[in-house]
């Protein structure tokens, strides 16, 4: 393993040719030209560069093309020629190592821009007896541009290794950190720039895990459940409405979800009323989002299936595929005015008010506010459980596919009620329940999505036969729903055996163990 | 990753600077490129500014010693070295003692599996059991051609040897090197040779004076003086190359 590259922060006061004139005063440097520049830093919404060690940035300009430059210890510079936008999706990025190396850690997040920096930068090499470069510096005086004006980031020292050269790396640093005084930056200049641009450099987080102490009443946890999965939903908007990339709006549908889940699960815990107004509202907020997401899964498992099929089949397609954009394009509008609309912000102060309201304080009407989380929520569990495993085992080869839909939902509520109030129980037994429950879902969740899938596009064969070249489409069609068809068959077969592991008797003592109670 | 070899039988045809200008361009497109010098002459390594020394030599390299424990950076970011050492002279009788001798070369470069997505090595000038372990390990050979018929008669021995052997050979690029334009014979040829044998692409190498100052200045033509056609036509090969292992 290479040492780390370290950056080094330069006094206050010192401009870039008092730096180098240090530099040259204990270093035997080779000294490139200075250069001028002005990014701007990418990542994802949730930071997944960051996250994955890399960096990534591209000229500020808006017109003409930019180079998309992406850094990564230990690796060249990956570069990728792009017009500027708003969002990068990495199958719009042209073909070459910056996309190749992307898809695998953005998935469908967008590359964003998070800060805009301008600076001035040198590029040194220090050199051995050979004229070799033993180790790599750059001085870099940035500034953050921000809309209110500008941010010195302060002078700093990149110091890299290059392979091989250990001992000079070392040395280098031992002169810079012990004879010229120069300390380590304490964050990167993308963290810092983030920062003063008033970003969060580790992106934003969508998982929802509060910690719950035992003990703690049922209305307060639900109430710190409630208000991060508002955090969540209100930080997604923006982006769905923008239409920046797919995951704002699944994210946004999954956090309204789940706090459908919590008033569903807890009954007896908040004000009756304002609990049922918001239940209404999140329905609606749901029911908005619906059609768009669809839209979207379609047309993310597009080229999977266009892959699977016949070379020639795939082209065929194009005025299907073509008819889900245009689809998605007039649902898009009305998602966006949904989502800007009154009556949202109102769904989203109600639930804000429900999550920071005091509690009711009316013991008939919230009869089980204070009871211990771990009594409400883990009674739910087992009761939710010993349903599913129920109504699983009755499940066999001649019941309709209502009964596996059935059970999907039931899991769903198990899976909510896990991760949402896990933070009261032990995280080993959580952690195991919810991944013998992921298997099954799964499962579910590909048989399920099949018969959605499936009858979505019959639906759309009538518009599709008035298309352009639609005749050919629609004959293409038919391997589409076949291939559809034969993987919800396979789904179906696979329910058994992870059924089994899911309902297994050691799985059922543990969560009677862990999670208790009788349920209500 | 992918694996290149500059090969020929002759020597001094311009395999080295083929390999060092292509291990530039490489990684100037973001590949993370290492070039290993397997002439025991070390003209690659000399380019480079690197010592030609690999701790416990050619033999331990074979048998089981990790290459990036002997490997080093080059002044081109993102392209690194495995240097040559004076005991590769030796590198056939290593190969000769070991149970797959052809396999010896893709179990060094299996090593390096996750860290690069492209080798590149300069092969010495021979055809012997190192040349056929580069041949079972490279999915092209890149061989210099210095226009002239005796030339095009090793290229086609070249052919007959891959032919005859037992595992799938490598795909061949021949380029044209050392190319003098006064010549009528070399202007002939390289316009003759890419439409009559299949494999030789219309890319020459000029013989050029900055080509031959690379070992003085000790830097690939392509960063010390991108703009001269000497540059061009290594970019260009470098594009049919990339093209050949798509």
């Amino acid at each position: 393993m290479p040492p780390a590259p370290v950056d080094l922060l330069l006094p206050a006061g010192l401009d870039g040719a008092d730096a180098l004139a240090l530099l040259e005063s204990r270093l035997r440097l080779e000294i490139g030209g200075a250069r001028n520049r002005d990014r701007v830093l990418l990542d994802s919404f949730d930071g997944r560069l960051r996250a994955a060690g890399l960096g990534a940035e591209r000229a500020a300009a808006r017109r003409g093309t930019a180079t998309i430059e992406l850094r990564e210890a230990g690796a060249p510079v990956r570069r990728a020629q792009v017009t500027p936008a708003r969002r990068h999706l990495t199958h719009e990025l042209p073909e070459g190592a910056v996309r190749e190396r992307l898809v695998p850690v953005l998935e469908e997040r967008a590359l964003l821009p998070m800060a805009r920096v301008r600076s001035s930068v040198r590029s040194l090499a220090v050199l051995n007896g050979d004229e070799k470069s033993v180790v790599r510096l750059s001085i870099e005086a940035p500034v953050a541009i921000l809309a209110t004006g500008r941010v010195p980031l302060g002078t700093r020292l990149s110091v890299r290794p290059v392979l091989g050269y250990d001992g000079a790396y070392e040395r280098t640093l031992a002169a810079l950190r012990d004879e010229l005084g120069l300390q380590a930056a304490k964050r990167s200049l993308y963290d810092d720039a983030v920062r003063a641009a008033g970003g969060k450099p580790r992106g934003v987080a969508t998982k929802v895990r509060v910690p719950l102490a035992p003990g703690t009443h049922t209305d307060a946890a639900a109430a710190l459940v409630l208000r991060r999965l508002a955090e969540v939903a209100e930080a997604n908007v923006a982006g769905a409405v923008e239409d920046l990339d797919p995951e704002f709006l699944h994210d946004l549908r999954v956090s309204i979800r789940r706090a459908r889940a919590v008033l569903r699960e807890l009954r007896g815990v908040l004000e009756p009323r304002e609990r049922a107004r918001l239940r209404d509202e999140l329905k609606w907020a749901q029911a908005l989002t619906g059609p768009v997401r669809d839209l979207d899964v379609q047309l993310l498992e597009w080229p999977e299936l266009t892959d699977a099929l016949d070379g020639a089949r795939g082209p065929e397609l194009e005025p299907l595929r073509a008819l889900l954009e245009r689809r998605r394009a007039r649902e898009r509008v009305k998602l966006a005015r949904g989502l800007r609309s009154a009556r949202f912000a109102g769904m989203l102060a109600a639930w804000r008010a429900l999550a920071d309201g005091r509690p009711a304080g009316d013991e008939k009407a919230t009869p089980r506010a204070v009871l211990p989380i771990e009594r409400t929520a883990g009674g739910r569990i087992v009761k939710v459980y010993r349903r599913m495993v129920r109504d699983g085992r009755a499940i066999g080869r001649d019941s309709p596919p209502e009964a596996l839909h059935d059970l999907r939902k039931r899991g769903k509520e198990l899976r909510y009620l896990l991760e949402l109030f896990g933070g009261a129980f032990e995280d080993d037994t959580v952690e195991e329940t919810v991944k013998a429950l992921k298997g099954l879902q799964t499962v579910l969740g590909r048989f399920q999505d099949r018969a959605v899938q499936i009858e979505s596009l019959r639906a759309l064969r009538d518009e599709l036969a008035g298309e352009r070249d639609g005749p050919a489409a629609l004959i293409a069609l038919g391997p589409v729903l076949d291939l559809l068809g034969a993987d919800q068959a396979a789904a179906r077969e696979e329910f058994e055996e992870r059924f089994e592991a899911f309902a297994a008797k050691p799985r059922r003592k543990a969560v009677r163990a862990a999670f208790g109670g009788r349920g209500r | 990753m992918k694996v290149v070899a500059t090969y020929s039988i002759k020597g001094g045809v311009g395999k080295t600077s083929a390999a060092v200008n292509l291990g530039a361009l490489a990684a100037g497109a973001g590949l993370r490129t290492v070039v290993w010098d397997l002439d025991p002459q070390g003209a690659a390594t000399f380019l480079f500014r690197i010592k030609p020394k690999v701790k416990g030599g050619g033999r331990r390299l074979i048998r089981e010693r990790d290459p990036l424990a002997v490997m080093k950076g080059t002044d081109i970011e993102g392209l690194d070295l495995l240097p040559a050492d004076f005991s590769y002279r030796n590198l056939d009788l290593e190969l000769d003692r070991r149970k797959r001798p052809l396999e010896g070369i893709t179990r060094v470069l299996s090593r390096l599996e996750d860290e690069y997505d492209l080798a590149i090595l300069d092969c010495p000038p021979s055809i012997s059991l190192l040349s056929e372990s580069v041949f079972t390990a490279a999915d092209l050979l890149l061989v210099p051609l210095i226009p002239s018929t005796l030339s095009v008669r090793t290229l086609d021995q070249l052919r007959s040897f891959l032919a005859g052997a037992d595992q799938s050979p490598p795909d061949v690029l021949a380029f044209f090197s050392m190319v003098d334009r006064r010549k009528r014979l070399h202007r002939d040829l390289v316009a003759s040779l890419p439409t009559e044998l299949p494999g030789v692409s219309g890319v020459a190498i000029p013989s050029a004076s900055v080509v031959e100052l690379m070992a003085l200045h000790r830097e690939p033509v392509v960063t010390s003086a991108p703009r001269h056609p000497a540059a061009a036509a290594y970019r260009e090969l470098w594009e049919h190359a990339a093209e050949a292992l798509a």
